[in-house]
């Protein structure tokens, strides 16, 4: 590499940089906001997804920066440059993938920590009776993970109770985040082994993507929705939803793997 | 007084004191319907104000026999506090103070209405008042007509 191509290189790292400088600053300043949102209002997800929505919205504005940057300003230079082009091309692409791994790593982390300090609200309030609103005698329910019919064996009445908001909240909400968090690395060694397959055909003019590497899709599409489904499953302890992973792969096939004709040749059409 | 009017008391007197001390009406005055003197902090004042509420309406639904209503009453001061309290505010370095301040700006409107939701509830026909006694029978054990006819629709 030249000087000049060196210069040019060196000056997109630096605008990259202070992107990713920029995102750890939300990152630092979210936290604080929105553990402080969750303890205001314990067992209540909505303030949580309200502000998750706006800071989402903040994170994509460094996203669309680096777009609107390169468009503007720097694809002109490296497309002079075709020995560097690829290189400038990589590094944007490389960038906002850390951005979107660094943001959901960050996310899950506080959605981490707010579920393991939800869960103990939560098992005090199954532990806690629930009256009959006729009489007020203890009811002898089946679960308290969600609404059930009881009949009170004290008056007959049948009374509809339903979850305590603690319970809804962390094993709805939290335990959906937790999952999510455990099969994040999953997610994006996948966009990793996505972004590698397409520059080992563009280094080879286009050829086709191996089968392997599509098999290698496939394999982690499924690991990462049974991780998502089993992590789900046993913080409820409740079975694995099978028709959760299947549903999802259906769509892994129909929409990703199934529109490759390498793949459609060697294995198929799925239904 | 019957338990869902007792609940609609306690949400008026929680809609009340929270508009005033919010400044929609004056504070002192309806400080003082509640029996609290001044304690220097408006933020304590409110704190008694909501406990006085809470007392006077967990001894109301002890006497109805209302339990659930009770076990609504012992999160109210907590809650309510936690709603007031000013919306987090983070350095201003990054800019979202504004992001924080939307998402809570709302938050009371919808606990306002959720807060009223039962945990527990029974099926009451609305000609007679028998209660449902079998699940998924949904005519009354009494009166044999349906639980949820609405009896001002009846000729």
């Amino acid at each position: 590499m030249n000087a000049n191509q060196q210069a040019l290189v060196d000056r997109w790292k630096g605008f990259l940089g202070k992107i990713h400088d920029r995102l750890n600053e939300i990152c630092a300043e979210a936290e604080v906001g929105v553990r402080a949102i969750a303890a205001q209002h314990p067992d209540d997800p909505l303030p949580i997804g309200n502000a998750i929505t706006g800071l989402d919205h903040r994170v994509r504005q460094l996203d669309d920066k680096i777009q609107e940057t390169w468009d503007q300003q720097v694809e002109d230079k490296f497309s002079s440059d075709p020995e560097i082009h690829d290189l400038g091309l990589d590094m944007k692409q490389d960038a906002e993938r850390a951005l979107a791994e660094r943001w959901e790593l960050a996310k899950a982390s506080w959605m981490t920590q707010i579920a393991h300090e939800a869960f103990p609200r939560a098992l005090a309030a199954i532990e806690k009776p629930a009256p009959c609103s006729a009489c007020g005698a203890p009811l002898t329910l089946p679960t308290r993970l969600e609404t059930v019919a009881a009949t009170c064996t004290h008056c007959g009445v049948v009374n509809q109770v339903g979850a305590p908001p603690s319970v809804y909240y962390y094993f709805g909400f939290c335990v959906q985040n937790l999952a999510e968090a455990a099969a994040l690395p999953i997610r994006h060694a996948i966009e990793r082994q996505r972004i590698a397959a397409d520059r080992w055909r563009r280094a080879r003019n286009w050829a086709a993507e191996p089968i392997e590497s599509l098999e290698e899709w496939e394999r982690m599409e499924h690991q990462y929705w049974r991780t998502l489904a089993e992590e789900r499953a046993r913080l409820r302890n409740e079975p694995v939803d099978e028709k959760f992973v299947e549903s999802r792969m259906a769509y892994v096939y129909k929409y990703s793997l199934e529109t490759n004709q390498q793949w459609v040749r060697a294995k198929g059409r799925r239904g | 007084m019957t338990p869902d009017e007792l609940a609609d008391a306690i949400s008026m007197h929680r809609a009340r004191l929270l508009a005033a001390f919010r400044g929609d009406e004056p504070w002192e005055p309806v400080r003082e319907t509640y029996d609290v003197s001044s304690l220097g902090s408006r933020d304590a004042e409110l704190r008694a104000c909501l406990e006085a509420v809470a007392a006077w309406g967990t001894e109301a639904a002890r006497r109805l026999g209302a339990p659930a209503l009770a076990a609504h009453l012992a999160d109210l001061v907590r809650e309510t506090m936690n709603e007031v309290r000013p919306t987090p505010t983070t350095g201003s370095k990054a800019g979202l103070a504004m992001i924080f301040a939307n998402a809570t700006a709302n938050v009371g409107w919808w606990k306002e209405r959720y807060g009223k939701v039962k945990q527990t509830y029974v099926a009451r026909c609305r000609h007679c008042g028998g209660k449902q006694t079998t699940a998924l029978a949904f005519h009354c054990p009494y009166c044999g007509r349906f639980l949820y006819d609405d009896p001002k629709l009846q000729t």
